[in-house]
């Protein structure tokens, strides 16, 4: 007997030495994947929650969160990693950052991937609008993490002070002016609230432009700029009447005006603006920091077409990367039902999987009439894809700062003059 | 008043709550202040982690530069060799070129090195000087050069070496100097954030400047008192440094009052 | 040459060692890359193209070129002078003998340690046209107010007196460098009954004149690099009129990715700046004062 546990024992130890064995040498071997996507509290608490599910899958992989953050920096980071062949396996792409990655050929084609972990049932599930657009001369570069309609967020209280009825589907854009009017108020001479305030980037003008039946390139051919048709002219002069002409949205300095995003959000948490256009992320914490009760409605619908845009960031994999088959699976298991909820949880993102979407409105109050995202998806339009974006961009910048900011030329002797040399610029090998 | 602003206003926007961030026109005092986010930011993020890297990092960048700039600056002020006159106009030059430009060269060199995501790249330049390090160069220079040069002439008469007249007349005599090198080199490294941004990429070695990013948010400044409150925490040891050093370059008071 | 001489010569040599070192292993090969990328058509991802000197002979076309560098020639210029003698005045304020307390010899330094996005955003507050601090005294003394960062003609005025807040480090170096003036000058000098300003005329400035060559070609060197301020609070607007050196070379370079052309754009500023810096340098000896006389 007692030999026989002595036996047992000594089989014990060496079952155990053989196991430790086999564990350091896994752990020794465990592969790292390098994942980037923004830095921030909200973003790397819902990857963490990816992260452990993946790991969880693949015990002898492990995932390493990359930290990104805006600013030209980070960018410079990113290319001096892929100069030298070492930049993150998964890429998490916004601002159209995955376009220049793809045209410098930086990004895998992830068709063979998709393939492989998506059975066609899966890939119908997401909206085949933003699912598609991510493929970029015949290749996959990207697979989409989150998409939301650009709606419009408006300050309750104001409206119940001016005793107005709240904006609704059929509004037009003279309902806008005239609410704008109406909700504009003004102390001793001086504004104190404004209507309305569209951030005058191009990538949130382009909505009022398409709303008016224009658009940034024609249909198909991106090496020409049609911003200086009447369509996209007078869509720019609308917003221009806005600031200018009746003064429902704030002038330079009137408020915190300046063309980003942020500066049109703090406006409207500090109450100094009534109505703004937003995504669906400022639900994660417009609630906790807004003073007042705050409301969702669709944009006014425009004189030609209802349209909006939808924002979307995606994942990519890096072309070098060392194991191409695990990054592809991360990046499409990121894209997938587990990482779509963790990031509609946390970061308010509306998922790009319909059945996961529909869910969305659902996580809020009753109160919000959080429907609007999900109405919003049937004629939202991708965010558009600008050749050459940020020389374009910057270009138009200045035609649009003497139209709309400076208050200079009109919005056609702007386009006029700028189109020519984007044009130029477009047509450049 | 005009430089106390940008401080007031950080501290103001870390004491409130999230429903008192956002007015117009702004509070400048909030009403009533809250501790929260200085309670909050612990568990957000590792900080203290951030502030150990930190300090780590600084440390051995002031150590180094002090050392081998003041050697290089006693070189440049007070010694004759050939060449010197164009090296110093190299080493001016150096400073020049917006180090932008060759940013992505010199990834390649670290990458070569195997020094991407170590503190190497962070401080080991400077113990050779590089870099910022002709900036300080030039500024011990300047300081050294208001010495007068019988001084080290008498010094070597009574058969002092080169190296003794450097530790034991030179700097002592330029000590408000040396304590200005520290104050700058230490607020500098301490607030830079292009460099551990380039080079480093796991948390555990990020230094307080990459930490902010926890509350730099893609969409939006939600966190915004929290990123205030963190920067307000970040000033302290540079704020205490300088409160300690600045006797050593101020006459003041103490001094009249002897003389009187 | 003595020994002694060749004894001097070879301990020059070992105490800049360490900056030779560090010049030629971390310094020197960037920079030759970034030249021989400067004659490239180049984007550094795809295969890139030898185009000679056609980077430069571009760069003489680029009306935004010529456009960022009158910018910040004006920038440079004008904070230099200001930073200069704001920092003198405010460094001989705080030298005096009378009694001022440690806390306003700190403050001044304060904004050095704020992050410029911190400095930027209570920069756009005050500056506000209709609600901002600056303004609101303009009116109070019946002065015209601008509109600052969003007038063609105050955007870049607005970004200078910004810099104001940066003048610390140059009253931290010329208070180290009062330190140096001997108590025993000041009294002489007083015996023969100097006013102030004979006083800072024939003595302080001159004593100091090592420390403000200092400043003069450090802050004109990082002012020609001019490039957050005008990045965070901007972005090189209105119409182009805050578009900086820096900022247009960093578009090119990070985000069109023409970084020969960047490279170029470096290279030809480099010039500039150097021709400068040995403006400054070579007058120097008309009227930097050095209590050592250098050696030839």
């Amino acid at each position: 007997m007692r030999r026989f546990i002595r036996t047992l024992v000594s089989m014990g130890l060496v079952v155990n030495l053989v196991l430790v064995l086999i564990g350091s040498q896994a752990l020794a071997e465990k592969t790292t994947l390098k994942w980037l996507d923004w830095e921030d509290v909200t973003q790397r608490r819902a990857n963490s929650q990816i992260i452990q599910a993946f790991e969880w899958m693949h015990p002898d992989i492990k995932v390493e969160f990359v930290g990104y953050s805006g600013g030209l920096e980070s960018q410079q980071k990113l290319l001096a990693q892929m100069v030298a062949g070492t930049a993150p396996d998964v890429l998490t792409g916004w601002d159209h950052w995955t376009w220049t990655w793809a045209g410098k050929n930086q990004l895998l084609d992830l068709k063979p991937y998709v393939k492989k972990y998506l059975t066609d049932e899966q890939i119908s599930q997401f909206y085949p609008a933003i699912w598609n657009w991510f493929v970029y001369e015949g290749k996959r570069i990207a697979v989409p993490k989150y998409t939301s309609p650009m709606v419009l967020f408006y300050n309750v209280d104001a409206f119940k002070e001016a005793g107005l009825g709240y904006p609704h589907k059929d509004w037009t854009w003279d309902d806008l002016l005239n609410v704008s009017q109406k909700l504009t108020k003004k102390e001793n001479g001086r504004v104190v609230r404004f209507g309305f305030q569209e951030s005058i980037t191009l990538y949130r003008l382009v909505m009022w432009i398409w709303q008016n039946g224009g658009g940034i390139h024609p249909e198909g051919n991106r090496s020409i700029c049609i911003l200086d048709e009447p369509e996209a002219i007078e869509a720019m002069q609308f917003i221009r009447d806005l600031i200018w002409k009746y003064n429902v949205s704030p002038r330079p300095g009137q408020a915190l005006t300046t063309a980003t995003d942020e500066a049109q959000e703090a406006n409207f948490m500090a109450g100094r603006v009534a109505m703004q256009e937003q995504g669906s992320w400022p639900m994660a914490y417009y609630p906790e920091q807004c003073k007042f009760e705050f409301n969702v409605a669709h944009l006014p619908k425009g004189p030609v077409k209802r349209a909006t845009m939808l924002t979307t960031d995606c994942f990519a994999v890096y072309k070098n990367t060392k194991y191409p088959d695990l990054a592809a699976e991360l990046a499409v298991f990121a894209s997938g039902p587990v990482g779509a909820w963790w990031n509609q949880k946390y970061a308010a993102m509306q998922s790009a999987l319909k059945p996961m979407a529909e869910q969305f409105p659902g996580m809020f109050p009753e109160k919000y009439n959080a429907q609007v995202f999900q109405e919003a998806m049937a004629y939202g339009i991708p965010s558009p894809v600008i050749n050459k974006q940020k020389e374009f961009i910057d270009m138009f910048n200045v035609a649009r700062d003497q139209a709309l900011v400076l208050n200079k030329i009109s919005v056609e002797e702007a386009m006029k003059e700028v189109v020519p040399k984007i044009n130029k610029m477009l047509q450049e090998p | 008043m005009f430089f106390l602003l940008p401080f007031i206003w950080m501290m103001s926007t870390s004491l409130k709550t999230p429903a008192q961030v956002w007015t117009y026109p702004p509070e400048w005092i909030p009403r009533p202040p809250s501790l929260r986010s200085y309670f909050e930011i612990w568990t957000m993020a590792p900080i203290l982690l951030f502030i150990k890297n930190s300090f780590i990092v600084t440390g051995l960048t002031v150590v180094g530069m002090v050392l081998s700039c003041s050697m290089v600056a006693f070189g440049f002020a007070r010694l004759r060799f050939r060449g010197r006159d164009i090296l110093f106009v190299i080493l001016l030059g150096s400073m020049i070129l917006p180090p932008q430009i060759y940013m992505i060269p010199q990834y390649l060199f670290f990458t070569f090195l195997g020094w991407v995501d170590t503190f190497k790249p962070l401080y080991v330049p400077y113990w050779f000087a590089a870099y910022l390090g002709p900036f300080y160069i030039f500024l011990l220079r300047q300081f050294l050069l208001t010495i007068p040069s019988e001084l080290d002439d008498a010094a070597r008469i009574d058969g002092c070496s080169w190296f003794g007249i450097y530790t034991r007349i030179m700097l002592p005599l330029i000590k408000p100097a040396l304590i200005v090198t520290v104050i700058f080199c230490f607020t500098w490294t301490w607030n830079d954030f292009l460099t551990p941004l380039i080079y480093l990429g796991a948390r555990e070695k990020y230094t307080l400047t990459l930490g902010l990013r926890y509350f730099q948010s893609q969409y939006g400044m939600r966190y915004i008192r929290e990123l205030m409150a963190t920067s307000t925490i970040s000033i302290v040891p540079t704020l205490v440094l300088f409160f300690l050093c600045q006797k050593y370059f101020v006459k003041g008071i103490s001094i009249s009052g002897v003389k009187k | 040459m003595t020994g002694l001489q060749r004894e001097e010569e070879w301990t020059g040599y070992l105490f800049i060692l360490p900056w030779l070192i560090g010049f030629g292993v971390f310094v020197i090969g960037p920079i030759i890359a970034s030249f021989f990328i400067s004659l490239l058509k180049a984007d550094m991802l795809t295969p890139s193209k030898f185009v000679g000197v056609s980077n430069y002979a571009q760069s003489i076309h680029d009306p935004l070129f010529w456009k960022s560098l009158v910018n910040t020639c004006y920038y440079t210029f004008t904070t230099v002078l200001l930073g200069i003698a704001a920092g003198l005045g405010f460094a001989l304020a705080l030298n005096q003998r009378i009694k001022v307390t440690n806390f306003f010899r700190t403050i001044y330094y304060l904004p050095s340690m704020v992050s410029i996005v911190a400095l930027s955003l209570v920069w756009v507050w005050l500056l506000n046209p209709e609600i901002g601090f600056v303004n609101s005294v303009l009116g109070g003394l019946g002065l015209p107010q601008p509109a600052w960062l969003f007038s063609e003609t105050w955007a870049m005025p607005s970004l200078i007196i910004m810099s104001i807040w940066f003048v610390g480090p140059n009253i931290v170096i010329y208070l180290a460098a009062l330190q140096g003036v001997p108590d025993y000058l000041y009294d002489a000098i007083e015996i023969e009954g100097a006013g102030t300003f004979k006083k800072f005329g024939y003595l302080t400035f001159p004593m100091i004149t090592p420390a403000i060559l200092l400043t003069l070609i450090m802050n004109t060197i990082w002012s020609f690099q001019v490039f957050a301020q005008a990045y965070v609070m901007t972005d090189g607007g209105p119409n182009n009129v805050t578009l900086t050196s820096i900022l247009y070379l960093y578009r090119q370079a990070f985000q069109y990715f023409h970084m020969g052309y960047a490279s170029a754009l470096a290279w030809l500023l480099f010039v500039v700046i150097l021709a400068i810096t040995l403006i400054f340098f070579k007058s120097s000896s008309i009227w930097v004062f050095y209590e050592a006389e250098i050696k030839k």
